[in-house]
């Protein structure tokens, strides 16, 4: 399985594991801090910056110093969401 | 909404004998948990009987939501199969988060304690019920998810109410949309030019689903595939997904469409997991099922994609020994959201990367 959303344990989310058993923890820690990286981007014009921890998935961190811990990748934008921030509509061009 | 489930008797798993797979307990032991869904009166109950009755599904557990107190498919089960857990609560979307979780964990404590050949369990819904919450509790609870997982989406369509059967009950344009299989019911009813109309009402609703015959054989082989050990189990007719259309389809009933986008280019997983779950965060009500097979330059990987509104099953490896001969394919059903705005925010993600050349089949 995909590691999608990037949650390193065995968490909520749809995506789970590498192809194989052994290469599935550097998979996911791989997969992970690129969904990070790519959810940094999307969120730098609100200067949130996203990092991947290999035990809980997502550090969601604001501007004003605040972190928060998302599970998945639902997690991140229900948090996100939460605030009321301007996150983007990818209908919404 | 809070009175205990209670089990008709002793809960048994289906009737012992007719092997239908053999290598059902491959490790891991997840069990499938298939949603049997559809309208009041379009067949559950019957077709249930007689996947119990006939055994073509050995080894089945089965749980049955029922709204209302005295409901009847408790006693009409029961006639045939003794062995049915009841949850008479109401509706199983109040009351999934606890008697739900409840019933199942119960079945797996019980396969435990006492060695049953377990290997799925169907959950038969009311008529009224919009299925995906129970995906949901399969991926929510904690405990739930080391013994279960969601399996197929079953819905059956009433041959005899026909087409006007489809486009009179709004709550059925979501239950059929879900569906993985959808099982032509009282088809012996009606004509064949009447069946093979409504075959097609059913397949412009739900280009995704399977559509069986309420016949043994079909029934069997379904059943026997939801625990083999084929890595490509809900992909392997990678065929299914070719649809031959490329542009949006003209609304049906209830506003239910569907597209498919047929030439996207391969992305990087990280770069469709953060649209894709954004898009189904805003928008997941009015988009029914997501289904796809694409093409992960980073790993260099087909992947299979499969989600019900915002539930999303796990991504499948797809084990292919040559690429579609369609090339990366994703389809969106929605309702009442043109289905357009997706394609072109699907063609904006698009980076400048070749897909692997296609094959000839």
């Amino acid at each position: 399985m995909c590691s999608l959303c990037g949650a390193l344990g065995s968490g909520v989310s749809w995506e789970q594991d590498g192809p194989g058993p052994a290469e599935r923890r550097t998979h996911r820690r791989r997969e992970a801090a690129a969904t990070a990286a790519e959810l940094s981007r999307l969120l730098r014009p609100l200067r949130i910056t996203v990092d991947a921890n290999p035990d809980f998935g997502f550090l969601v961190s604001f501007p004003t110093g605040g972190s928060q811990i998302a599970r998945g990748l639902a997690d991140v934008w229900h948090l996100l969401d939460g605030r009321g921030l301007a996150i983007p509509d990818p209908l919404q061009p | 909404m809070t009175a205990p489930i209670h089990p008709t008797r002793d809960i048994r798993v289906g009737p012992p004998g007719t092997s239908v797979n053999t290598h059902a307990h491959d490790a891991p032991d997840l069990l499938p948990v298939h949603v049997l869904t559809g309208p009041l009166g379009s067949g559950k109950s019957t077709l249930l009987n007689r996947v119990l009755r006939g055994g073509l599904a050995p080894d089945t557990a089965v749980v049955v939501n029922e709204f209302g107190q005295a409901g009847l498919d408790r006693t009409f089960i029961q006639e045939e199969a003794e062995e049915v857990l009841v949850m008479d609560n109401g509706c199983i979307c109040c009351t999934l988060r606890t008697d739900l979780v409840a019933t199942l964990m119960r079945l797996a404590a019980m396969r435990d304690a006492h060695g049953w050949p377990l290997r799925r369990v169907i959950v038969e819904t009311s008529g009224i019920t919009d299925p995906v919450p129970v995906l949901h509790t399969l991926r929510a609870d904690a405990r739930v998810r080391t013994r279960f997982r969601a399996g197929s989406v079953m819905c059956t369509v009433d041959a005899q109410a026909g087409l006007a059967g489809l486009a009179e009950r709004p709550e059925y344009a979501a239950q059929l949309a879900a569906a993985d299989v959808a099982v032509l019911t009282k088809a012996d009813l009606i004509d064949e030019v009447s069946l093979s109309a409504l075959a097609r009402a059913v397949a412009h609703a739900n280009p995704l689903a399977q559509l069986l015959r309420n016949d043994d054989t079909a029934l069997q082989t379904r059943f026997a595939s939801d625990t083999d050990s084929d890595p490509n189990h809900g992909f392997r007719a990678l065929d299914t997904l070719a649809v031959p259309r490329a542009a949006p389809d003209t609304p049906s009933g209830h506003g239910v469409r569907h597209i498919v986008l047929r030439q996207p280019g391969p992305l990087p997983w990280p770069v469709f997991a953060v649209w894709l779950t954004r898009l189904l965060h805003l928008h997941g009500d009015r988009i029914l099922r997501t289904k796809g097979v694409l093409y992960d330059p980073g790993r260099d990987a087909w992947i299979g994609v499969h989600g019900v509104r915002r539930f999303l099953h796990p991504p499948v490896h797809l084990q292919v020994d040559k690429p579609p001969a369609f090339g990366s394919c994703l389809v969106f059903i929605t309702e009442g959201l043109d289905p357009a705005g997706i394609a072109e925010s699907y063609r904006r993600l698009q980076p400048a990367c070749e897909e692997p050349a296609a094959l000839e089949p």
